[in-house]
């Protein structure tokens, strides 16, 4: 028996970010810090894009405002019952979401084309990650993965690519898939085409990017591609 | 030397916090790192205290997230009841409780039970900076902290009653 406050204390602080962690936010910081820290001598003393300037914030705000309130009027309008996300809806958040994380891809954590290896590193999951047969993912080769999230549920990001030939045919970074696991969990995700059932991917459009969403032993995928 | 506004120890204390919100390592990470991103993009150059800024930002982005999954933020509004005006902090210093039963208790709290308590154990904060940072009237963190007391008080005493009995057994 220890102290509430203590014991406390000690489970909090018994997690701390990994070496890894640590080093890629520190890198965050000192990107970010490079234009503001190095100004050319003769440069004019204008703002950086970090500086805030509040009255020019404040007078955009007054500007936007209308315009914001009459948007919020009409999805309140439109939309669903609150707590009652259509299927719709739900889904094009999934898609938002992850297209969202494609398009700020974050450094892999491991690096492998062995999917047990990587399956070895994200051993934190409630779930296993699965390998699937699906066509959108016929020709793509595994390149690593990392921890991800997706609706707040843990989530593995694995990325692809395409033939080793294509790739180099086409640029370094041109053809890079992410393919995103989660546990399936219907309340949250809401009903989604069940592979082992014979249904084909929903697909749909977010952010420029197409998505490919389906579940398949349990496991959530959701495909990002650029075409 | 730091590359930046936080140090190693700055981003541990505020990834044990992204951690108590979310109870997730993955999504406490995405979380941390989301809100450094938008901090650093953000902020003015004169912050005074970018501790507490980001800190609000990742509250705000970790209750957006809930918002958006329309997820109801059920423990944002308690009830005060009149017995919890009377009760702060101090209420929570003369529990005794083991670590099995803390570990038990800390994964069924609701996120801003685990805020508050990280805040109040960890950081050292009075109820009311709680409220401020929490964005609720102070009468609400009193209550929550007279309910979290309820709840551990009930806990610890099962505990001091099954030790002698696992002894005698």
């Amino acid at each position: 028996m220890s102290n509430l406050r203590e014991a406390l204390r000690q489970r909090i602080e018994r997690d701390g970010l990994s070496e890894e962690r640590l080093a890629a936010l520190e890198a965050l910081q000192a990107q970010a810090e490079r234009p503001v820290s190095a100004p050319t001598p003769t440069s004019a003393p204008t703002p950086t894009p970090t500086q805030h300037q509040p009255w020019r914030n404040r007078r955009w705000a007054l500007a936007v405002l209308p315009l914001v309130l009459v948007l919020i009027a009409g999805l309140w309008w439109w939309q669903a019952p609150p707590g009652e996300l259509s299927e719709a809806s739900r889904l094009a958040q999934i898609a938002d979401e992850v297209a969202g994380q494609h398009l700020h891809l974050k450094p892999l954590e491991v690096e492998a084309a062995d999917l047990d290896q990587v399956r070895r590193y994200l051993n934190q999951l409630d779930f296993r990650p699965l390998a699937s047969d699906a066509p959108a993912l016929a020709d793509l080769n595994l390149q690593g993965g990392r921890y991800c999230s997706i609706q707040g549920v843990p989530a593995a990001q694995l990325r692809l690519r395409p033939d080793a030939s294509q790739g180099e045919a086409s640029g370094e970074d041109v053809g890079v898939q992410t393919l995103y696991q989660a546990r399936y969990d219907p309340e949250r995700h809401g009903p989604l085409p069940d592979r082992d059932r014979g249904e084909a991917p929903v697909r749909l459009r977010a952010r420029g990017l197409t998505v490919l969403l389906w579940v398949e032993g349990g496991v959530v995928f959701a495909l990002v591609s650029d075409d | 030397m730091a590359d930046g506004p936080f140090d190693r120890a700055m981003l541990n204390r505020l990834y044990r916090y992204c951690l108590a919100l979310t109870k997730h390592e993955a999504a406490a990470y995405d979380l941390l790192q989301d809100g450094l991103e938008r901090y650093l993009r953000s902020a003015p150059v004169d912050t005074r205290d970018p501790m507490a800024l980001l800190r609000r930002i990742l509250r705000n982005r970790f209750v957006d997230g809930l918002r958006n999954r329309g997820e109801q933020l059920l423990s944002e509004a308690v009830p005060l009841e009149p017995e919890c005006l009377a009760i702060g902090f101090g209420s929570l210093e003369d529990i005794a409780i083991t670590t099995q039963t803390l570990e038990q208790i800390w994964d069924r709290l609701g996120p801003f039970d685990r805020e508050l308590l990280l805040l109040w154990a960890v950081e050292g904060r009075t109820a009311r900076e709680v409220a401020e940072l929490q964005g609720v009237p102070h009468g609400t963190v009193l209550a929550r902290i007279h309910r979290l007391r309820r709840r551990l008080s009930a806990q610890a005493e099962q505990d001091a009653d099954a030790i002698p009995a696992r002894g005698n057994g």
